[in-house]
């Protein structure tokens, strides 16, 4: 039955710009234009296997061969010029003595088009294989866009470590040499407050009181800066050993005594289970409860109250700060661990401090494989919570 | 428009006026990230915007700036990887705007949001043709006039192009009679 499909004369040429006509012998009698012209040699008449190799499926050079492969996809590769492959197939014409091969040369490479010569005219509407070169041509723009954004980001990492490293150094340099000459200040001043060396005028003393109080003051930002240029520089090793807890928090509570007896603080400790101890660092860990103990001090107001407490659980062990002081608006809770900042302008200027202990708290606390976390509400007081993993208790 | 054509627009201004310049253009511009990716779609709000604070920072009106985009292009987007894909379109003044068309649609095929100009050719003689240009974006007559410049240095054929009838006239789309060979040098 014929399928009615009959084309004008010259249409074929248009619509397969790269087809072949052969005949019983495998005489190639007839060959698109285009495909002529990127092979001169390519006269009909003319042998089928001087002037092509069919590479894919691998088929006997026959005429009843190739029919027989109607269904399948076929490639031919040129002899000349051998970067030219066709992809196509082979079509029974209705005579039954001759068969087309209807295809389009095979092209991936962007370079080749302009090696074999051929322009967008050359190729038939309907064919594909133009939109192809275009989706591989913005691909490629793609990829070579994310490896300069990818390099581009490289090199910005690595100038932002850099830089860190160095800023770290800096501070850590700085402070050592800082902190020597402060040594001298606070010791001589507290000389000076003491009146060792015979009376002084009153208002002598009290500039005496305003040197030491601010050496000291200078110190202790001195002394977090280098914690917290120490652990962001990686310098910061902890010196795990065993300790017990208990002892270790009554410590605390005692060397901030004469501050909170100062503000008629009441300050507890509960801490349990009794004989519970860890493998941590020590001095770490006692810098986490001063520096909360500190800051609970610093912001609950004359004859308020302050709870310590230490427990265990599953998820290891909970050491917990709470005060009845000013606490802070929830949406200033994640801002208070970033360094330098604290819950307010104001209440910097008013309770003084570095803005850097919870940063440093924070670090440390992770460097034990434990966290920190915070809770308060304005007027509602603040409850600091630090976490230690299961692993670090060794008896208790 | 494609990050391309953004990225053309840069590298126009910063091959004349520095990258100093194109900093601030962008900050007039109000374009916070002006790292354009090139097959990553921006509204064409930003081009315009880009455009329209260069106009005002260089002093230059903006038709001169959209001419020497259009120019430009032609020179940028063989740089920027799409060489091959011009050499595609043919090798000549007058295949090449012939088969632009065709080029175009390919693209929109393959990149729906693209939605490229259209170009006709009518008329060709063997020394000038007419050029039909339709565009769904407004005000970009000059980057049509500027593309054909650069092309007749591409293909190092001096060229003259004018405006014949066009959207401003109310005509639905813009007709350019361009003139090559002797013809132009006359």
């Amino acid at each position: 039955m014929s399928s009615g499909l009959e084309f004008q004369a010259g249409l074929v040429d248009r619509l397969f710009p790269f087809h072949l006509v052969l005949d019983r012998d495998l005489v190639v009698t007839q060959a698109g234009p285009v495909l002529r012209r990127l092979m001169p040699r390519l006269t009909p008449p003319v042998p089928f296997d001087g002037h092509f190799a069919v590479r894919r499926p691998t088929i006997a050079l026959d005429f009843g061969a190739f029919l027989g492969e109607a269904h399948s996809i076929v490639m031919l590769a040129a002899r000349t010029p051998a970067e030219l492959v066709l992809k196509g197939q082979f079509v029974p014409l209705a005579d039954g003595s001759r068969m087309a091969f209807l295809g389009v040369p095979w092209i991936t490479d962007l370079e080749a088009l302009r090696r074999l010569g051929l322009t967008i005219g050359d190729f038939a509407v309907h064919d594909s294989i133009p939109d192809l070169l275009v989706l591989i041509q913005a691909q490629k723009t793609s990829l070579d866009d994310a490896s300069k954004l990818a390099r581009q980001l490289g090199a910005m990492r690595d100038a932002a470590v850099r830089a860190s490293r160095v800023k770290s150094e800096f501070l850590a340099n700085m402070s050592h040499e800082l902190r020597t000459p402060l040594n001298a200040v606070i010791g001589f001043s507290e000389m000076m407050t003491n009146q060792i060396l015979g009376p002084m005028p009153a208002s002598y003393l009290t500039y005496a009181q305003y040197i030491r109080s601010s050496g000291k003051m200078l110190l202790d930002l001195i002394n977090d800066l280098l914690d917290l240029s120490r652990i962001e520089s990686g310098q910061y090793e902890l010196e795990e050993t065993t300790a017990e807890l208990q002892p270790l928090l009554a410590d605390c509570v005692r060397l901030v005594g004469a501050d909170a007896a100062r503000k008629k603080l009441q300050v507890s400790l509960d801490a349990k289970p009794a004989g519970l101890t860890l493998r941590i660092d020590a001095r770490a860990i006692q810098q986490i409860v001063l520096n909360l103990l500190s800051n609970a001090i610093k912001f609950t107001d004359t004859g308020g109250r302050i709870e310590i407490s230490a427990s265990t659980d599953a998820a290891g062990v909970t050491i917990r700060v709470a005060d009845s002081g000013i606490g802070v608006p929830r949406e200033m809770i994640p801002k208070l661990f970033e360094p330098f900042r604290q819950g307010h302008a104001v209440l910097s200027r008013k309770y003084g401090g570095t803005g850097l202990g919870l940063s440093i708290c924070r670090n440390l606390a992770e460097m034990h494989g434990g966290g920190i976390a915070l809770d308060s509400a304005p007027g509602m007081g603040t409850t600091v919570t630090v976490g230690l993993p299961p692993e670090r208790i060794v008896r208790g | 428009m494609y990050g391309l054509i953004n990225k053309a627009v840069h590298d126009l201004v910063t091959s004349k006026f520095g990258e100093a310049k194109w900093a601030e253009i962008c900050q007039k511009a109000g374009v916070s990230d002006p790292n354009f990716i090139t097959m990553v779609k921006y509204p064409d709000d930003v081009t315009y915007r880009l455009v329209g604070a260069a106009s005002e920072l260089l002093n230059v009106p903006a038709a001169d700036i959209l001419e020497a985009f259009g120019e430009h292009w032609t020179v940028y987007s063989a740089t920027a990887g799409f060489g091959h894909l011009l050499d595609f379109a043919g090798d000549n003044l007058v295949d090449f705007l012939s088969n632009l068309d065709s080029m175009h649609t390919r693209v929109a095929l393959t990149f729906p949001e693209l939605d490229p100009p259209s170009f006709r050719v009518t008329d060709v003689t063997a020394d000038s043709l007419r050029l039909h240009y339709y565009s769904k974006r407004p005000g970009l007559t000059p980057v049509a006039m500027g593309m054909v410049k650069g092309l007749g240095k591409r293909f190092k054929t001096p060229l003259k192009i004018r405006l014949d009838r066009g959207r401003a006239d109310g005509h639905d789309h813009d007709e350019f009679i361009v003139t090559y060979g002797e013809a132009a040098r006359a």
